[in-house]
């Protein structure tokens, strides 16, 4: 029982922690769209009443870097706003799935095309979802709450204290609610058991990985990742549609604060319908997106990342529950964490500690209107609509900036690569098999990365490129495949002479992959200078 | 509006419970039992397929196999037909990544990357094996061969 519930709590940490980014920047935009662009403003950012407002709301998603925990502040603040249902589903479907990161990261996968089929695939599903909604739901849209108007440090400070209120409100408890999912899929899958369960031609992996994915939450970046392995590894491709739209764009929260807030008919209805399009999908691609010349490997370890992470025979101690939550989150993400942590401290001081200053201090002074400013050369009352799709926009070309930084340049990449890839050969060499397992994961992110950052910058990936890179992740795996078995084997090899043959066998292996991954290494290295 | 929170978080709170106890039944009931936790790795090897190439000039001469069993016509058997088709769209699609496993430079990689994906679109959508897939066959088989000289490696063959 306790590995049961501490790989569970593992889970749900580590979702935190990725989550962390992204909710920051969700609780940022609920307050442009609170304070800066209020009701007419945030109205005509998503189409308002007009027919565009479905795939206007979906373009708006596809440009903000948030996942779909970020979503749920947005979404609070569109309904608050009287924003149609249709438009919120549109956009909350819609934001988790693509930003300009994760974008640039499936573009490297082996069928780019695929990544873009699955982006115009999304944009059908939402506009049909959210048109059969508004219709079928008939929900109207509630009148919209009309804040008062607080105007210069004010208002900087009120956006503070917003964020971090509803940190520790609504926002806050429903981030919990979406996580509990990667606690109950942490907790009752055990270690590994979802490697098999998506194989290429199955009929029912679009349907398993759909029951999966309900409690899944994952950010972009992971979500592509997974489509990655799911391709390198010929798994079906419905599956990992299912996964996109289904893992990514909704979690135990969405599904909750629909039945919420539109009652138990409409949530149904808007679940059956989601799910009907998502499998129709997914059975229709199943066949034409097989990836050609990907031998299936009858297995994956793409979604391991939801499994328990510990297995039966692990002891239990602190630092084997560090050292998994250390390998999992990145350095971003522990920084996000803890400002997260701040913010919640920083809320819970100003709800209900501080609350009669706090109201004091952003309370609205006078009406922005009531005095006007002489304007005169570059002193010009600017609307407060107009700073808060400023920093929209400057969010999004953040993010676009972003990925320069997030996707090194080629040289770089290789340097962290040639450091990455001593620490893997020099640890097989001197049987440090921890150490190798430790870094071929790491090696093989800057690979994409590697990707990336030369396509982004020379506008161009060729397939000789993506073949040797392909060629170094195929190698790192059976490396780690090699070594997983020969730890088994090094248990038994001392009493059984059979398992000592293997063992020999398996460290045979590794020195030949040893070689390989150095010669591909000198490949790969010509290929992006 | 604390009071409203409070609410909320109260009644989301004990909704919220109620969610997390009912979810772990139904999904504890549908999957212990049915996902097993992984009890070695062997599970999962990475199966070589037998008719894998070791080298360029061996999948030269395993895709020729292929095209002479295939251009017997009605002396083949129409299931070792199909299983010949099947193999040989596997080393077709194969041959770039065999090749680019080797010393051989990009410039010289990419007409065997150029004339197996011709070849992979002809057998995905063509109705049977003709002439031209033939004749494409043969230069592909001609490509790995000469590739697989000017790198001077020992023949071993199959």
């Amino acid at each position: 029982m306790d590995v049961v519930l501490i790989g569970g709590l593992i889970r749900a940490i580590q979702g935190l922690f990725a989550a962390a980014p992204t909710l920051i920047i969700g609780l940022f935009i609920s307050a442009l769209l609170k304070y800066y662009l209020r009701t007419e403003g945030t109205r005509r950012l998503f189409g308002g009443e007009s027919i565009l407002a479905l795939p206007q709301s979906w373009a708006v998603g596809m440009l903000l870097p948030v996942c779909s925990i970020g979503v749920i502040p947005i979404i609070l603040e569109m309904r608050r706003q009287g924003i149609r249902a249709g438009a919120i589903t549109a956009f909350a479907l819609a934001a988790p799935l693509f930003n300009p990161l994760s974008l640039l990261y499936g573009l490297t996968l082996s069928r780019p095309l695929v990544i873009i089929g699955f982006a115009v695939g999304s944009l059908a599903i939402v506009t049909v979802l959210g048109i059969t909604w508004d219709r079928i739901a008939g929900q109207a849209a509630p009148k919209p709450v009309e804040d008062e108007k607080v105007i210069s440090l004010k208002r900087l400070a009120a956006c503070f204290f917003y964020m971090t209120s509803e940190l520790c409100g609504k926002t806050g408890v429903l981030a919990l609610l979406a996580l509990s999912g990667l606690f109950i899929l942490g907790a009752v899958l055990p270690h590994g058991a979802l490697q098999s369960e998506v194989e290429q031609l199955d009929a029912l992996a679009p349907v398993k990985m759909a029951i999966v994915s309900i409690f899944v939450y994952a950010t972009p970046i992971l979500t592509m990742s997974q489509l990655g392995m799911m391709f390198d590894h010929g798994n079906s491709p419905g599956a990992a549609f299912v996964l996109l739209l289904l893992g990514t764009g909704v979690n135990v929260a969405t599904i909750w604060w629909v039945q919420a807030n539109f009652g138990l008919r409409a949530a149904l209805i808007w679940f059956v319908v989601l799910l009907a399009c998502v499998l129709g999908v997914a059975y229709a691609i199943e066949r034409p997106l097989i990836p050609p010349g990907v031998e299936p490997a009858g297995h994956t370890h793409a979604f391991d990342i939801y499994t328990n992470p510990l297995t039966s025979s692990d002891a239990l101690s602190f630092s084997r529950i560090m050292d998994l939550l250390d390998k999992t989150i990145g350095i971003f993400e522990w920084i996000a964490g803890y400002i997260l942590i701040g913010m919640v401290v920083v809320g819970v001081f100003a709800k209900w500690v501080l609350s009669e200053k706090v109201a004091k201090l952003t309370a609205a002074a006078e009406d922005e209107e009531a005095a006007p400013i002489p304007q005169a050369g570059l002193h010009q009352h600017v609307s407060s609509r107009t700073v808060g799709m400023t920093c929209l926009a400057g969010l999004v070309a953040f993010s676009i900036v972003g990925c320069y930084a997030f996707y090194p340049a080629p040289s770089e990449c290789l340097e962290e690569m040639r450091l990455a890839r001593v620490e893997v050969l020099s640890g097989t060499t001197s049987n440090d098999y921890e150490r190798t397992l430790r870094w071929i994961p790491i090696l093989e992110g800057w690979s994409r990365k590697l990707e990336v950052g030369y396509a982004i910058r020379k506008f161009e990936l060729r397939p000789y490129q993506q073949m040797q890179t392909f060629l170094m992740r195929k190698k790192l795996e059976l490396l780690e495949h090699a070594i997983e078995h020969a730890s088994e084997f090094a248990e038994e090899a001392e009493s059984d002479p059979e398992a000592a043959e293997h063992l020999a066998e398996e460290v045979a292996e590794m020195d030949v992959l040893r070689m390989e991954i150095g010669e591909n290494a000198r490949r790969v290295i010509a290929a992006f200078k | 509006m604390q009071n409203t929170t409070y609410q909320y978080l109260t009644n989301t709170g004990k909704d919220f419970m109620s969610v997390l106890r009912i979810s772990f039944y139904v999904f504890a009931l549908g999957c212990l039992g049915c996902a097993a936790e992984q009890e070695s790795l062997h599970e999962h090897d990475h199966e070589v397929p037998p008719h894998w190439p070791t080298n360029m000039l061996n999948a030269a001469e395993l895709i020729k196999e292929r095209v002479d069993r295939l251009t017997q016509g009605e002396a083949v058997a129409a299931s070792e037909s199909q299983g010949a088709e099947k193999e040989l769209l596997d080393l077709v699609e194969w041959s770039p990544e065999i090749a680019a496993d080797t010393d051989l430079s990009e410039e010289d990689w990419i007409p065997i990357y150029t004339a197996s994906e011709g070849i992979r679109k002809n057998m995905m959508s063509a109705t049977g094996f003709d002439d031209a897939l033939a004749s494409d066959l043969e230069e592909l088989i001609l490509l790995l061969q000469n590739a697989h000289e000017s790198l001077g490696i020992e023949t071993t063959g199959a």
